[in-house]
Protein backbone atom coordinates (compact mmCIF):
# COMPACT_ATOMS: atom_id res chain seq x y z
CA UNK A 1 0.00 0.00 0.00
CA UNK A 2 2.75 2.49 -0.58
CA UNK A 3 1.94 6.27 -2.18
CA UNK A 4 4.37 7.28 -5.24
CA UNK A 5 3.95 11.19 -5.74
CA UNK A 6 6.09 11.88 -8.77
CA UNK A 7 7.11 16.07 -9.09
CA UNK A 8 3.49 16.94 -8.28
CA UNK A 9 2.73 20.73 -8.56
CA UNK A 10 -0.23 22.58 -8.21
CA UNK A 11 -1.54 26.28 -8.64
CA UNK A 12 -4.90 27.94 -7.46
CA UNK A 13 -6.47 30.32 -9.19
CA UNK A 14 -4.22 30.18 -12.02
CA UNK A 15 -4.32 33.23 -14.39
CA UNK A 16 -5.94 35.41 -11.57
CA UNK A 17 -4.22 38.36 -9.71
CA UNK A 18 -4.36 35.60 -6.88
CA UNK A 19 -2.60 32.66 -8.71
CA UNK A 20 -0.74 30.73 -5.57
CA UNK A 21 1.80 28.19 -6.50
CA UNK A 22 1.03 25.84 -3.63
CA UNK A 23 3.38 23.06 -4.42
CA UNK A 24 6.12 22.90 -6.49
CA UNK A 25 7.85 19.91 -7.74
CA UNK A 26 7.01 17.96 -4.97
CA UNK A 27 8.59 13.68 -5.02
CA UNK A 28 7.31 11.36 -2.14
CA UNK A 29 7.55 8.17 -1.84
CA UNK A 30 5.59 6.94 1.11
CA UNK A 31 6.34 2.98 2.24
CA UNK A 32 3.45 0.57 3.21
CA UNK A 33 3.34 0.34 6.92
CA UNK A 34 4.86 3.45 7.66
CA UNK A 35 3.71 6.56 10.11
CA UNK A 36 4.62 9.45 7.70
CA UNK A 37 4.56 12.55 9.28
CA UNK A 38 3.73 16.51 7.29
CA UNK A 39 4.98 19.39 9.10
CA UNK A 40 5.14 23.02 7.47
CA UNK A 41 3.86 26.35 8.06
CA UNK A 42 0.29 27.62 7.28
CA UNK A 43 0.39 28.04 3.86
CA UNK A 44 3.00 26.04 2.98
CA UNK A 45 1.27 23.47 1.02
CA UNK A 46 0.79 20.23 3.56
CA UNK A 47 -3.43 20.31 3.50
CA UNK A 48 -3.00 20.74 -0.55
CA UNK A 49 -0.71 17.99 -0.70
CA UNK A 50 -3.07 15.64 1.31
CA UNK A 51 -5.94 16.56 -0.64
CA UNK A 52 -4.26 15.14 -3.72
CA UNK A 53 -4.36 11.85 -1.94
CA UNK A 54 -7.47 10.40 -2.50
CA UNK A 55 -8.35 12.90 -5.49
CA UNK A 56 -10.73 15.54 -4.03
CA UNK A 57 -7.60 18.07 -5.91
CA UNK A 58 -7.22 16.27 -8.70
CA UNK A 59 -3.82 16.42 -10.10
CA UNK A 60 -2.54 19.59 -12.47
CA UNK A 61 0.85 18.07 -13.10
CA UNK A 62 2.81 15.29 -11.92
CA UNK A 63 1.94 11.82 -10.92
CA UNK A 64 0.66 10.02 -7.67
CA UNK A 65 0.47 6.26 -7.43
CA UNK A 66 -1.60 4.84 -4.75
CA UNK A 67 -0.81 0.86 -4.21
CA UNK A 68 -0.36 0.57 -8.49
CA UNK A 69 -3.44 3.01 -9.02
CA UNK A 70 -2.47 5.76 -11.33
CA UNK A 71 -4.40 8.95 -9.77
CA UNK A 72 -3.81 10.89 -13.11
CA UNK A 73 -6.15 8.53 -15.38
CA UNK A 74 -9.63 10.72 -16.00
CA UNK A 75 -12.50 7.90 -15.28
CA UNK A 76 -10.81 7.04 -12.21
CA UNK A 77 -12.42 4.55 -9.62
CA UNK A 78 -13.61 6.89 -7.02
CA UNK A 79 -15.26 4.54 -5.10
CA UNK A 80 -12.02 2.54 -4.95
CA UNK A 81 -9.79 5.07 -4.15
CA UNK A 82 -11.64 6.62 -1.29
CA UNK A 83 -12.40 3.17 0.18
CA UNK A 84 -8.30 2.59 -0.03
CA UNK A 85 -7.55 6.39 1.67
CA UNK A 86 -9.79 7.27 4.30
CA UNK A 87 -9.22 11.35 4.97
CA UNK A 88 -10.05 12.97 8.58
CA UNK A 89 -9.54 16.74 7.73
CA UNK A 90 -9.37 19.25 10.45
CA UNK A 91 -12.41 19.38 12.60
CA UNK A 92 -13.86 16.05 10.87
CA UNK A 93 -16.88 16.80 14.04
CA UNK A 94 -18.07 19.57 11.74
CA UNK A 95 -18.63 16.89 9.32
CA UNK A 96 -20.91 15.09 11.61
CA UNK A 97 -24.99 15.68 10.31
CA UNK A 98 -27.20 12.62 10.85
CA UNK A 99 -30.09 12.06 13.54
CA UNK A 100 -28.04 9.13 14.90
CA UNK A 101 -24.56 8.02 15.37
CA UNK A 102 -25.28 4.81 13.67
CA UNK A 103 -26.74 6.24 10.76
CA UNK A 104 -24.12 8.72 10.31
CA UNK A 105 -21.16 6.56 10.64
CA UNK A 106 -22.86 4.17 8.28
CA UNK A 107 -23.05 7.15 4.94
CA UNK A 108 -20.31 5.69 3.35
CA UNK A 109 -20.65 2.31 3.60
CA UNK A 110 -24.50 2.79 2.24
CA UNK A 111 -22.56 5.19 -0.40
CA UNK A 112 -20.70 1.96 -1.60
CA UNK A 113 -24.20 0.15 -1.88
CA UNK A 114 -23.10 -2.95 0.32
CA UNK A 115 -25.47 -4.98 1.96
CA UNK A 116 -27.02 -3.61 4.91
CA UNK A 117 -25.36 -6.75 6.90
CA UNK A 118 -22.63 -5.52 5.79
CA UNK A 119 -22.87 -1.99 6.80
CA UNK A 120 -24.37 -3.25 9.92
CA UNK A 121 -20.79 -4.92 11.10
CA UNK A 122 -19.05 -2.04 9.77
CA UNK A 123 -20.63 0.42 11.76
CA UNK A 124 -20.13 -1.34 14.71
CA UNK A 125 -17.09 -2.67 14.50
CA UNK A 126 -16.16 1.42 13.15
CA UNK A 127 -17.52 2.77 16.54
CA UNK A 128 -16.20 0.14 18.94
CA UNK A 129 -12.14 0.92 17.36
CA UNK A 130 -12.83 4.15 17.84
CA UNK A 131 -13.40 3.67 21.58
CA UNK A 132 -16.91 4.32 22.21
CA UNK A 133 -19.70 2.28 23.60
CA UNK A 134 -21.81 0.96 20.59
CA UNK A 135 -24.74 -0.09 22.19
CA UNK A 136 -24.86 3.23 24.15
CA UNK A 137 -24.46 5.27 21.58
CA UNK A 138 -25.87 4.26 18.42
CA UNK A 139 -29.06 5.67 18.52
CA UNK A 140 -27.81 9.25 20.05
CA UNK A 141 -27.59 12.71 17.99
CA UNK A 142 -24.11 12.81 17.18
CA UNK A 143 -24.81 16.35 18.44
CA UNK A 144 -25.36 15.86 21.92
CA UNK A 145 -22.04 14.17 22.59
CA UNK A 146 -19.09 15.69 24.16
CA UNK A 147 -16.52 17.54 22.09
CA UNK A 148 -13.69 14.28 22.15
CA UNK A 149 -16.81 12.13 21.25
CA UNK A 150 -17.88 13.93 18.71
CA UNK A 151 -14.21 13.64 17.24
CA UNK A 152 -14.30 10.19 17.27
CA UNK A 153 -17.46 9.58 16.00
CA UNK A 154 -16.80 11.72 12.82
CA UNK A 155 -13.34 9.08 12.74
CA UNK A 156 -15.35 6.42 12.96
CA UNK A 157 -17.76 7.48 9.80
CA UNK A 158 -13.84 7.59 7.85
CA UNK A 159 -13.02 4.15 8.91
CA UNK A 160 -16.62 2.38 8.38
CA UNK A 161 -14.87 2.57 4.76
CA UNK A 162 -11.71 0.30 6.21
CA UNK A 163 -9.59 1.74 4.61
CA UNK A 164 -6.37 0.95 4.05
CA UNK A 165 -4.51 4.51 4.19
CA UNK A 166 -5.49 6.76 7.44
CA UNK A 167 -4.52 10.43 6.29
CA UNK A 168 -5.42 12.80 9.00
CA UNK A 169 -5.26 16.38 9.19
CA UNK A 170 -3.83 18.51 12.46
CA UNK A 171 -6.37 15.56 14.13
CA UNK A 172 -5.45 16.86 17.86
CA UNK A 173 -6.91 20.68 17.45
CA UNK A 174 -8.92 22.42 19.78
CA UNK A 175 -8.67 19.53 22.58
CA UNK A 176 -7.74 19.30 25.66
CA UNK A 177 -5.11 18.10 27.03
CA UNK A 178 -6.66 14.63 28.08
CA UNK A 179 -8.78 14.84 24.76
CA UNK A 180 -5.23 14.83 23.03
CA UNK A 181 -3.89 12.13 24.82
CA UNK A 182 -6.91 9.98 23.54
CA UNK A 183 -6.88 10.38 20.19
CA UNK A 184 -3.04 10.17 19.69
CA UNK A 185 -3.68 6.72 21.51
CA UNK A 186 -6.78 6.24 19.28
CA UNK A 187 -4.80 6.56 16.34
CA UNK A 188 -2.11 4.23 17.17
CA UNK A 189 -4.44 1.54 17.91
CA UNK A 190 -5.94 1.97 14.43
CA UNK A 191 -2.50 1.78 13.07
CA UNK A 192 -2.31 -1.63 15.12
CA UNK A 193 -5.49 -2.79 14.13
CA UNK A 194 -7.01 -1.45 10.34
CA UNK A 195 -4.82 1.18 9.11
CA UNK A 196 -1.21 0.55 8.41
CA UNK A 197 -0.12 2.84 6.43
CA UNK A 198 -0.69 6.54 8.45
CA UNK A 199 -0.23 9.99 6.97
CA UNK A 200 -0.60 12.70 9.71
CA UNK A 201 -0.32 16.48 9.35
CA UNK A 202 0.76 18.13 12.86
CA UNK A 203 1.28 21.84 13.82
CA UNK A 204 2.60 19.75 17.27
CA UNK A 205 6.22 19.41 17.10
CA UNK A 206 6.40 16.82 20.50
CA UNK A 207 3.03 15.30 18.67
CA UNK A 208 4.82 14.28 15.29
CA UNK A 209 8.34 13.82 17.05
CA UNK A 210 6.96 11.16 19.27
CA UNK A 211 4.79 9.38 16.67
CA UNK A 212 6.09 9.70 13.12
CA UNK A 213 8.61 7.30 11.66
CA UNK A 214 9.63 10.07 8.53
CA UNK A 215 8.73 13.13 9.12
CA UNK A 216 8.20 15.44 5.21
CA UNK A 217 8.88 19.32 6.01
CA UNK A 218 7.16 21.45 3.49
CA UNK A 219 8.60 25.21 2.96
CA UNK A 220 6.45 27.56 0.73
CA UNK A 221 5.13 24.47 -1.68
CA UNK A 222 8.42 23.01 -1.87
CA UNK A 223 9.42 19.70 0.13
CA UNK A 224 12.19 21.03 2.17
CA UNK A 225 13.39 17.40 3.23
CA UNK A 226 12.50 13.99 4.41
CA UNK A 227 13.93 12.22 7.68
CA UNK A 228 13.37 10.35 10.76
CA UNK A 229 12.31 12.84 13.45
CA UNK A 230 15.82 11.72 15.75
CA UNK A 231 17.25 13.20 12.75
CA UNK A 232 15.42 16.20 11.68
CA UNK A 233 15.34 17.78 14.95
CA UNK A 234 18.83 17.42 15.47
CA UNK A 235 19.59 19.67 12.93
CA UNK A 236 19.45 23.32 14.50
CA UNK A 237 20.59 24.97 11.56
CA UNK A 238 17.94 22.94 9.07
CA UNK A 239 15.23 24.20 11.48
CA UNK A 240 16.40 27.47 11.92
CA UNK A 241 16.59 28.00 7.97
CA UNK A 242 13.10 26.66 7.69
CA UNK A 243 11.92 28.33 10.75
CA UNK A 244 10.59 24.95 12.50
CA UNK A 245 10.70 25.42 16.11
CA UNK A 246 11.79 22.04 17.94
CA UNK A 247 10.26 19.82 20.13
CA UNK A 248 10.59 20.85 23.47
CA UNK A 249 12.31 17.90 24.53
CA UNK A 250 14.91 18.23 22.03
CA UNK A 251 15.18 22.00 23.15
CA UNK A 252 16.20 20.60 26.60
CA UNK A 253 18.90 18.41 25.00
CA UNK A 254 19.83 20.95 23.23
CA UNK A 255 20.52 23.48 25.83
CA UNK A 256 22.22 20.63 27.90
CA UNK A 257 24.92 19.92 25.52
CA UNK A 258 25.47 23.51 25.02
CA UNK A 259 25.88 24.11 28.82
CA UNK A 260 28.38 20.68 28.14
CA UNK A 261 26.41 17.77 29.04
CA UNK A 262 27.39 14.90 26.90
CA UNK A 263 23.21 14.40 26.25
CA UNK A 264 22.48 13.55 22.60
CA UNK A 265 20.99 16.14 20.34
CA UNK A 266 18.52 14.37 18.54
CA UNK A 267 16.27 13.09 21.34
CA UNK A 268 12.54 13.64 20.63
CA UNK A 269 11.21 11.68 23.55
CA UNK A 270 10.45 12.55 27.21
CA UNK A 271 11.56 9.25 28.99
CA UNK A 272 14.82 9.48 26.52
CA UNK A 273 15.90 12.65 28.07
CA UNK A 274 15.32 11.63 31.17
CA UNK A 275 17.12 8.60 30.78
CA UNK A 276 19.92 10.25 28.98
CA UNK A 277 20.46 13.14 31.93
CA UNK A 278 20.52 10.35 34.73
CA UNK A 279 23.10 9.00 32.82
CA UNK A 280 25.29 11.68 32.62
CA UNK A 281 24.58 13.40 35.90
CA UNK A 282 22.60 10.27 38.08
CA UNK A 283 25.09 8.16 40.14
CA UNK A 284 25.30 4.32 39.66
CA UNK A 285 24.84 3.63 35.82
CA UNK A 286 26.10 7.03 34.71
CA UNK A 287 29.65 6.23 35.20
CA UNK A 288 31.44 5.88 31.48
CA UNK A 289 29.21 9.02 30.40
CA UNK A 290 30.21 10.50 33.84
CA UNK A 291 33.91 10.19 33.10
CA UNK A 292 33.37 11.21 29.14
CA UNK A 293 31.79 13.90 30.89
CA UNK A 294 34.59 14.88 33.13
CA UNK A 295 36.90 14.43 29.82
CA UNK A 296 34.80 17.30 28.34
CA UNK A 297 35.10 19.70 31.14
CA UNK A 298 38.98 18.87 31.35
CA UNK A 299 39.23 19.92 27.31
CA UNK A 300 37.20 22.73 27.65
CA UNK A 301 38.96 23.69 31.47
CA UNK A 302 42.33 23.61 28.81
CA UNK B 1 -9.29 45.92 44.53
CA UNK B 2 -10.91 43.74 42.73
CA UNK B 3 -12.29 44.53 39.54
CA UNK B 4 -14.23 41.65 38.94
CA UNK B 5 -15.60 39.92 41.57
CA UNK B 6 -17.78 36.58 41.92
CA UNK B 7 -19.66 35.91 44.83
CA UNK B 8 -20.93 32.36 45.40
CA UNK B 9 -22.21 32.70 41.53
CA UNK B 10 -23.64 29.08 40.32
CA UNK B 11 -24.56 28.86 36.87
CA UNK B 12 -27.08 26.08 34.80
CA UNK B 13 -27.97 26.10 31.78
CA UNK B 14 -31.41 25.28 30.54
CA UNK B 15 -32.45 26.32 34.11
CA UNK B 16 -35.82 24.69 35.20
CA UNK B 17 -36.18 21.89 32.64
CA UNK B 18 -35.46 18.15 32.50
CA UNK B 19 -32.38 19.14 30.66
CA UNK B 20 -30.67 21.36 33.41
CA UNK B 21 -27.08 20.96 33.64
CA UNK B 22 -24.98 23.13 36.89
CA UNK B 23 -21.92 24.78 34.72
CA UNK B 24 -20.86 26.17 37.74
CA UNK B 25 -21.45 25.63 41.27
CA UNK B 26 -20.40 28.34 44.03
CA UNK B 27 -17.85 30.22 42.40
CA UNK B 28 -16.06 32.79 44.42
CA UNK B 29 -12.78 34.88 42.97
CA UNK B 30 -11.44 38.14 42.50
CA UNK B 31 -9.18 39.87 39.67
CA UNK B 32 -7.49 43.20 40.54
CA UNK B 33 -6.79 45.45 38.04
CA UNK B 34 -3.61 44.89 35.91
CA UNK B 35 -3.42 41.21 36.80
CA UNK B 36 -2.80 38.43 34.20
CA UNK B 37 -4.54 35.93 35.45
CA UNK B 38 -4.81 32.42 33.30
CA UNK B 39 -8.27 29.57 33.66
CA UNK B 40 -7.82 26.70 33.20
CA UNK B 41 -9.35 23.47 33.19
CA UNK B 42 -10.83 20.63 30.68
CA UNK B 43 -13.41 20.37 28.82
CA UNK B 44 -16.29 21.04 30.12
CA UNK B 45 -15.15 22.55 33.19
CA UNK B 46 -16.89 25.85 33.15
CA UNK B 47 -14.05 28.03 31.81
CA UNK B 48 -15.97 29.32 29.26
CA UNK B 49 -19.25 29.83 30.96
CA UNK B 50 -17.14 32.29 33.10
CA UNK B 51 -16.41 34.35 30.47
CA UNK B 52 -19.55 34.61 29.68
CA UNK B 53 -20.35 35.92 33.43
CA UNK B 54 -17.96 37.98 33.04
CA UNK B 55 -19.09 40.39 30.84
CA UNK B 56 -22.84 39.74 31.58
CA UNK B 57 -23.49 37.73 28.27
CA UNK B 58 -24.93 35.50 31.11
CA UNK B 59 -26.01 36.26 34.17
CA UNK B 60 -25.62 33.99 37.18
CA UNK B 61 -28.40 31.48 38.59
CA UNK B 62 -27.88 32.78 42.09
CA UNK B 63 -24.56 34.78 43.39
CA UNK B 64 -23.61 37.97 42.32
CA UNK B 65 -21.25 39.16 39.55
CA UNK B 66 -19.72 42.50 39.87
CA UNK B 67 -17.59 44.62 37.36
CA UNK B 68 -16.09 47.65 38.75
CA UNK B 69 -18.61 47.81 40.94
CA UNK B 70 -21.38 47.13 38.78
CA UNK B 71 -23.65 44.33 39.42
CA UNK B 72 -24.26 42.68 35.82
CA UNK B 73 -27.37 41.28 37.15
CA UNK B 74 -28.82 44.88 38.09
CA UNK B 75 -31.87 45.58 36.10
CA UNK B 76 -32.05 48.84 33.37
CA UNK B 77 -34.08 51.83 34.69
CA UNK B 78 -33.39 51.40 38.77
CA UNK B 79 -30.61 54.46 37.81
CA UNK B 80 -32.02 57.69 37.38
CA UNK B 81 -30.68 58.01 34.24
CA UNK B 82 -32.88 55.94 31.97
CA UNK B 83 -29.97 55.71 29.02
CA UNK B 84 -27.86 53.75 31.88
CA UNK B 85 -27.84 50.22 30.86
CA UNK B 86 -25.76 48.47 33.72
CA UNK B 87 -24.82 45.61 30.59
CA UNK B 88 -22.96 48.26 28.43
CA UNK B 89 -20.92 49.62 31.31
CA UNK B 90 -19.73 45.93 31.84
CA UNK B 91 -19.24 45.17 28.01
CA UNK B 92 -16.96 49.05 27.67
CA UNK B 93 -14.94 47.53 30.92
CA UNK B 94 -15.06 43.94 29.94
CA UNK B 95 -14.15 42.86 26.00
CA UNK B 96 -14.03 39.15 25.67
CA UNK B 97 -12.11 37.57 22.42
CA UNK B 98 -13.84 33.75 21.32
CA UNK B 99 -11.97 30.93 19.95
CA UNK B 100 -12.48 31.03 16.11
CA UNK B 101 -11.14 34.35 14.45
CA UNK B 102 -13.32 33.58 11.50
CA UNK B 103 -16.86 34.33 13.04
CA UNK B 104 -16.33 37.49 14.66
CA UNK B 105 -15.36 39.86 11.60
CA UNK B 106 -18.24 41.81 11.05
CA UNK B 107 -16.63 44.38 7.78
CA UNK B 108 -14.79 43.14 5.17
CA UNK B 109 -12.12 45.92 5.54
CA UNK B 110 -10.02 45.85 8.64
CA UNK B 111 -10.79 49.46 9.71
CA UNK B 112 -14.27 48.90 9.52
CA UNK B 113 -14.11 46.23 11.46
CA UNK B 114 -12.13 47.60 14.07
CA UNK B 115 -14.57 50.35 14.45
CA UNK B 116 -17.81 48.87 14.64
CA UNK B 117 -18.02 48.29 18.55
CA UNK B 118 -16.78 51.90 19.11
CA UNK B 119 -19.57 52.99 16.56
CA UNK B 120 -22.21 51.10 18.31
CA UNK B 121 -20.72 52.90 21.43
CA UNK B 122 -21.70 56.53 19.81
CA UNK B 123 -17.81 57.14 20.06
CA UNK B 124 -17.16 60.94 17.84
CA UNK B 125 -15.83 59.85 14.60
CA UNK B 126 -12.21 61.57 14.82
CA UNK B 127 -11.82 59.67 18.10
CA UNK B 128 -12.46 56.47 16.16
CA UNK B 129 -10.09 56.64 13.73
CA UNK B 130 -7.31 57.51 16.44
CA UNK B 131 -8.44 54.52 18.36
CA UNK B 132 -8.38 52.35 15.35
CA UNK B 133 -4.73 53.55 14.73
CA UNK B 134 -4.02 52.69 18.34
CA UNK B 135 -5.50 49.52 18.47
CA UNK B 136 -4.19 48.19 15.24
CA UNK B 137 -0.55 49.51 16.54
CA UNK B 138 -0.92 47.58 19.71
CA UNK B 139 -1.07 44.21 17.95
CA UNK B 140 1.65 45.18 15.25
CA UNK B 141 -1.01 45.38 12.59
CA UNK B 142 -0.60 48.89 11.93
CA UNK B 143 0.27 48.28 8.07
CA UNK B 144 -3.04 46.43 7.32
CA UNK B 145 -5.75 49.43 8.04
CA UNK B 146 -6.86 49.12 4.82
CA UNK B 147 -6.70 45.43 4.41
CA UNK B 148 -9.22 42.59 3.77
CA UNK B 149 -9.38 39.76 7.34
CA UNK B 150 -10.25 37.28 4.99
CA UNK B 151 -7.08 36.92 3.54
CA UNK B 152 -4.99 36.75 7.12
CA UNK B 153 -3.74 34.22 8.91
CA UNK B 154 -5.49 32.88 11.50
CA UNK B 155 -2.75 34.56 13.50
CA UNK B 156 -3.36 37.96 12.39
CA UNK B 157 -7.27 37.42 12.43
CA UNK B 158 -7.01 36.73 16.28
CA UNK B 159 -4.75 40.23 16.25
CA UNK B 160 -7.41 41.82 14.38
CA UNK B 161 -10.32 40.52 16.72
CA UNK B 162 -8.03 41.63 19.07
CA UNK B 163 -7.88 44.82 18.22
CA UNK B 164 -11.56 45.54 17.68
CA UNK B 165 -11.96 45.00 21.77
CA UNK B 166 -9.28 47.40 22.23
CA UNK B 167 -10.70 49.84 20.54
CA UNK B 168 -13.55 49.39 23.03
CA UNK B 169 -11.14 50.42 25.45
CA UNK B 170 -11.95 48.05 27.70
CA UNK B 171 -10.40 47.22 31.28
CA UNK B 172 -10.06 43.51 30.79
CA UNK B 173 -9.86 41.60 27.81
CA UNK B 174 -10.86 38.11 28.38
CA UNK B 175 -9.78 35.27 25.52
CA UNK B 176 -11.84 32.73 25.69
CA UNK B 177 -9.58 29.60 23.97
CA UNK B 178 -8.31 32.75 21.34
CA UNK B 179 -4.92 30.50 20.40
CA UNK B 180 -6.67 27.12 20.33
CA UNK B 181 -7.38 26.98 16.70
CA UNK B 182 -4.23 28.84 15.50
CA UNK B 183 -0.73 27.41 14.07
CA UNK B 184 2.23 27.80 17.26
CA UNK B 185 3.34 30.87 14.81
CA UNK B 186 0.21 32.00 15.85
CA UNK B 187 -0.03 31.23 19.05
CA UNK B 188 2.90 32.90 19.71
CA UNK B 189 1.85 36.19 17.78
CA UNK B 190 -1.88 36.28 20.04
CA UNK B 191 0.30 35.56 23.15
CA UNK B 192 3.47 38.37 22.81
CA UNK B 193 0.20 40.76 22.33
CA UNK B 194 -1.43 39.94 25.29
CA UNK B 195 2.37 40.24 27.58
CA UNK B 196 2.80 43.28 25.98
CA UNK B 197 -0.50 44.61 26.75
CA UNK B 198 -0.45 43.52 29.96
CA UNK B 199 2.71 45.29 30.68
CA UNK B 200 2.84 48.60 28.84
CA UNK B 201 -0.93 49.47 28.40
CA UNK B 202 -1.78 47.90 32.12
CA UNK B 203 -4.76 45.80 30.57
CA UNK B 204 -6.13 43.46 32.83
CA UNK B 205 -5.94 39.67 31.08
CA UNK B 206 -7.38 36.68 31.88
CA UNK B 207 -6.44 34.01 29.43
CA UNK B 208 -8.78 30.91 29.54
CA UNK B 209 -6.68 27.81 28.23
CA UNK B 210 -5.95 24.48 28.12
CA UNK B 211 -2.34 24.81 26.95
CA UNK B 212 -0.45 24.79 30.13
CA UNK B 213 2.64 26.66 28.26
CA UNK B 214 0.41 29.73 27.99
CA UNK B 215 -0.60 29.56 31.39
CA UNK B 216 2.88 29.90 32.57
CA UNK B 217 2.65 33.19 31.17
CA UNK B 218 0.02 34.43 34.07
CA UNK B 219 1.16 36.08 37.04
CA UNK B 220 -2.00 33.67 38.67
CA UNK B 221 -3.38 30.38 37.67
CA UNK B 222 -6.77 29.33 38.39
CA UNK B 223 -7.83 25.83 37.61
CA UNK B 224 -11.10 24.98 37.24
CA UNK B 225 -12.59 21.11 37.58
CA UNK B 226 -16.41 20.06 37.14
CA UNK B 227 -17.55 23.57 37.70
CA UNK B 228 -15.58 24.72 40.88
CA UNK B 229 -12.24 26.11 41.57
CA UNK B 230 -9.57 22.80 42.16
CA UNK B 231 -6.31 25.23 42.93
CA UNK B 232 -5.48 28.65 42.36
CA UNK B 233 -2.14 30.00 42.65
CA UNK B 234 1.05 30.96 41.11
CA UNK B 235 3.33 28.37 38.89
CA UNK B 236 3.75 26.36 42.46
CA UNK B 237 0.67 24.65 41.39
CA UNK B 238 2.28 22.78 38.41
CA UNK B 239 4.22 20.62 40.94
CA UNK B 240 1.20 18.35 41.58
CA UNK B 241 1.57 16.94 38.51
CA UNK B 242 -0.66 13.97 39.63
CA UNK B 243 -3.39 15.80 40.96
CA UNK B 244 -3.47 18.05 37.40
CA UNK B 245 -3.27 15.00 35.08
CA UNK B 246 -6.11 13.70 37.59
CA UNK B 247 -8.19 16.72 36.06
CA UNK B 248 -7.34 15.30 32.59
CA UNK B 249 -4.54 18.66 32.63
CA UNK B 250 -1.08 18.07 31.56
CA UNK B 251 1.72 19.40 33.33
CA UNK B 252 4.26 21.65 31.66
CA UNK B 253 7.01 19.48 30.15
CA UNK B 254 10.10 20.84 31.95
CA UNK B 255 7.63 20.12 35.46
CA UNK B 256 7.85 16.86 34.46
CA UNK B 257 10.93 15.66 33.17
CA UNK B 258 12.21 17.61 36.45
CA UNK B 259 9.78 15.24 38.26
CA UNK B 260 10.58 12.28 36.54
CA UNK B 261 14.40 13.30 37.01
CA UNK B 262 13.46 13.57 40.81
CA UNK B 263 12.05 10.30 41.49
CA UNK B 264 15.08 8.62 39.78
CA UNK B 265 16.83 10.79 42.67
CA UNK B 266 18.32 13.44 40.89
CA UNK B 267 18.36 16.59 43.59
CA UNK B 268 16.69 19.58 41.88
CA UNK B 269 15.37 22.95 43.63
CA UNK B 270 11.68 22.91 43.70
CA UNK B 271 9.50 24.78 41.31
CA UNK B 272 11.30 24.49 38.39
CA UNK B 273 8.73 25.80 35.43
CA UNK B 274 11.17 26.98 32.62
CA UNK B 275 13.73 25.47 30.15
CA UNK B 276 16.42 27.61 31.69
CA UNK B 277 15.66 27.03 35.32
CA UNK B 278 16.21 23.00 34.83
CA UNK B 279 19.45 23.43 32.53
CA UNK B 280 20.99 25.36 34.98
CA UNK B 281 19.83 22.90 38.02
CA UNK B 282 20.53 20.25 36.20
CA UNK B 283 23.99 21.62 34.60
CA UNK B 284 25.14 22.46 38.21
Amino acid sequence: MSIVIENLSYVYSRKSPYEKHALSDISLFIKDGEFFGIIGHTGSGKSTLVNHLNALTRIQSGKITINGMDLTQKKLDFKKLRSTVGMVFQYPEYQLFDETVARDVSFGPRNLKLPEAEIAVRVREAIEMVGLNYEEIKNRSPFELSGGQKRRAAIAGVLAMRPEILVLDEPTTGLDPRGKKEILELILRIKARMCRTIVMISHNMDEIAALADRIAVLHEGKLACVKPPGELFSERELLEKLNIKMPLVTEIANRLADAGLAVNRGIVGEDELVEGIIGVRGQGSGIWFGSRLRENNIKRNR
Amino acid sequence: MSFIRFDNVSYSYNEGTADEVAAIKDISLSIAEGEFVALVGHNGSGKSTVAKLMNGLFLPSSGTVTVDGIDTAQKRGKNADKHYDPVYEVRKRVGVVFQNPDNQMVASIIEDDIAFGPENLGVPAVEISERVDWALGAVGMSGHRRGTPFRLSGGQKQRIAIAGVLALKPRVMVLDESTAMLDPTGRSEVMEVLKRLNRDEKMTVVLITHFMEEALSASRIIILNEGRIAMEGGREIFRRGAELSEMGLGVPLVCRVADKLRAKGMDLPEGITEVEELVSAVVQ
